[in-house]
């Protein structure tokens, strides 16, 4: 692997955004560090060759980082509203997501003009200038699904693989939605269908939030880290930055990091700096970074970083029916989807819209405890295995997912009084479901519910929405968000900080709404476009190129 | 296995041996809470204490022998008991106990046996062999939904 100590950009962070970046820039022949906090995963740090497999999902393969706490997460302390979900390590959380490839719509770049409640603001680009990024991040990743819901713009150039086998609860809902007359469309997966290089094809294993030892997921690492690494990327794993460094002006000279696997500091120097960092790690990162000119934080003047956290509400479901579901069967949870209401009608009461998304739901200890919601586990004793036979392969995980409204109380900050590893303060996160949200959640339950009789569904458990919802922040959206002002956000149009020279912020925080879809499509063209951008600024110009 | 993934949850990476009273205990308890039939076998059957034992970090195991002091009990029938009493009393602990046993109970070579015999097609792990599923994936019959264009987004009075 490469090493320089003198890089031209400094990247933080190899998730998505951060692994695309450095891919392009290293391509284009800039000497590029990437420090990342985690660790490489590697095929053999799976646990999907065990049959203790859904046990790793409750402890070092969890969701959030406080139920991990691997010695190189950070704590991540809330107001017990949502579970934080992020993934530290050299892929970020693409190690074990479902693969789930939504785009925005048109419309999603122009809440601002729609209503603009609570602050929200127009995108400072349209879904027209993203279009031939998302094009490419999908030819980079690799993409199986279906061309052609008209619930989209038209992607001509989009390349796709053949979707997916999942398990019989695909039809089941499938037939319901094409009975009821409903938009649906089988959803596009960041899953390989066909093999690719090294990578092989799906084989329909169900357990992608294990991440997948054969490639078939498109993370980070396989479609950017790798060839990047390849072509001198030098990517410093478990390496923790602990302060971006300013000069005497104000303009970016470097970053402090911590080698985690030896416990020694270091400091490096480089006129750019990307943060890539996630939704709750790079306001966390900017607001431990300062200079005298920005003494609350870098890109903190106007006190935007850290706010208008967005999740995507999100209300988990368990369906449960009386014939076969093959739920641990395919992809997890990326089947059929409905987006019958994602678009604002203000005839129901609120603004924005849901998606609705039909997946598989894990194994027979997932089943035998109740599913998502646990509202139903097989009862203990006598009447376990009758109760287990009523649950497993008759069981499906559903999702409604809502269009967050980027609230500005609703924030990352500090909580000085808990600290990782390396001594800094953890992020804190404060999120009220707003009641717009909380309406389209409700709005959504009561569709999935006619769903679901459609189906043929015996039983339906919803997540309560009472004092104890704590929803799943798989989505962490908003916090160092794109702007034409300074006064209305973090950074400008192309993802550099105002008003601090070198400094760059490019992922999820980036975005300035999450419509009612998963991220990681547009964090992967958000950072294409970025990255291209900076590439002509440093001098240099690239073609964008496909990876195969 | 790289050095650096701790691989926390698989067996003997904490490397306790717990002492007899509480693989006894374990085992009781797995048994109360999935008795054996005809078909399947008992949770102390399907060697759930073991499984605990091999995966248990010393936070539970402190955890396990503070509910065997409280709660304590060298049968199945007054294990029953106890199971009342936990999830009654101490619902969270209840619950904490219930999902190491049904995890340890569904991860059980004998229960995939017995699975399997029973016409599930589920093999536990799911790599390498994951699943062949047919191509039978319905698709959408006509055309559905629509999308506002960027030059048509308008303000919606509210």
């Amino acid at each position: 692997m490469s090493r320089t100590d003198s890089p031209d950009v400094i990247v933080i962070g190899a998730g998505m955004a951060g692994s695309a970046i450095s891919y392009v820039l290293t391509r284009a022949g800039a000497k590029v560090v990437c420090l990342e906090q985690g660790p490489m995963v590697r095929p053999v740090d799976h646990p999907t060759f065990g049959d203790d497999w859904e046990f790793s999902m409750r402890r070092d393969w969890a969701f959030t980082p406080n139920q991990r706490a691997m010695p190189y997460d950070f704590p991540v302390a809330t107001n017990g509203t949502f579970f934080p979900y992020l993934y530290n390590a050299v892929g970020g959380s693409t190690n074990h997501y479902s693969g789930f490839w939504h785009r925005l719509k048109p419309v999603d770049f122009r809440k601002g003009t729609e209503h603009g409640l609570e602050g929200t603001i127009d995108w400072p680009i349209s879904y027209e200038e993203l279009a031939t990024y998302y094009d490419q991040n999908d030819a980079d990743v690799g993409i199986s699904g279906l061309v052609g819901d008209a619930a989209y713009p038209a992607r001509p150039n989009a390349e796709r693989m053949p979707i997916p086998q999942h398990g019989e609860y695909y039809n089941l809902l499938a037939n319901a939605l094409e009975k009821l007359d409903l938009h649906w469309w089988p959803a596009d997966n960041a899953i390989l269908t066909e093999d690719r290089g090294d990578r092989l094809a799906c084989n329909s294993c169900g357990m992608c939030n294990l991440g997948c030892p054969r490639g078939s997921l498109g993370t980070a690492t396989q479609a950017y880290i790798k060839p990047a690494v390849a072509m001198g990327l030098d990517l410093r794993a478990l390496c923790r930055v602990t302060t971006i460094t300013t000069d005497a002006f104000g303009a970016v000279s470097g970053v402090e990091y911590e080698d985690l696997g030896n416990d020694s500091g270091h400091s490096l120097s480089a006129p750019l700096v990307v943060v890539a960092c996630n939704g709750i790690g790079t306001p966390r990162m900017l607001l431990l970074s300062t200079s005298p000119q920005q003494p609350n934080g870098l890109g903190n003047n106007e006190d935007h970083v850290g706010r208008h956290f967005m999740t995507h509400g999100y209300r988990l479901a368990d369906m449960w029916f009386d014939q076969p579901t093959g739920h641990w069967k395919g992809p997890f949870g990326a089947g059929p989807y409905c987006q019958e209401w994602y678009d604002t009608d203000m005839s129901r009461g609120f603004v924005n819209g849901i998606t609705i998304t039909f997946g598989g739901a894990w194994g027979p200890a997932f089943s035998s405890l109740g599913g998502t919601t646990g509202r139903r586990p097989a009862s203990w004793g006598p009447g376990h295995h009758e109760e287990f036979e009523d649950r497993f392969d008759r069981h499906v995980f559903c999702a409604i997912q809502a269009d967050d409204l980027p609230v500005a109380s609703n924030r990352v900050t500090l909580d000085p009084a808990v600290h990782d590893s390396s001594g800094l303060p953890a992020a804190a996160v404060h999120y009220d479901l707003h009641p717009n949200t909380r309406a389209l959640l409700e709005f959504g339950s009561d569709r999935l519910e006619e769903i679901g009789h459609a189906a043929g569904a015996v039983g339906i458990d919803l997540q309560p929405m009472d004092e104890t919802f704590c929803q799943p922040g798989w989505h962490l959206m908003g916090t160092a968000r794109m702007s034409n002002s300074p006064k209305e956000g973090v950074t400008d149009p192309w993802n550099r900080v105002w008003d601090t020279p070198g400094l760059v912020v490019c992922d999820g925080s980036s975005m300035v709404t999450g419509g009612a879809g998963n991220p990681t499509s547009t964090i992967g063209a958000l950072a294409l476009r970025c990255s291209e951008k900076l590439v002509s600024i440093m001098g240099g110009r690239v073609e964008a190129e496909k990876v195969i | 296995m790289s050095d650096d993934f701790p691989h926390s949850s698989r067996a003997g990476h904490y490397g306790l041996t717990f002492p007899k009273d509480l693989l006894t205990y374990i085992g009781v308890l797995a048994t109360a809470l999935i008795p054996g039939n005809e078909k399947y076998p008992s949770g102390g059957d399907a060697q759930v204490a073991a499984f605990i034992q091999d995966r248990a970090s010393s936070t539970d195991m402190e955890l396990l022998q503070k509910l065997s002091e409280r709660w304590p009990t060298k049968s199945v029938n007054g294990a029953v008991e106890a199971l009342r009493k936990i999830e009654q009393q101490d619902p969270m602990s209840f619950a904490y106990l219930r999902e190491f046993i049904y995890h340890g109970y569904y991860s059980s070579h004998r229960v995939l046996a017995v699975m399997a015999d029973r016409g599930y097609a589920y093999h536990g792990a799911p790599q390498p062999l994951g699943y062949k599923v047919p191509d039978v994936m319905s698709r959408p019959t006509k055309d559905r939904g629509t999308y506002i264009k960027t030059e048509e987004v308008s303000h919606v009075p509210n």
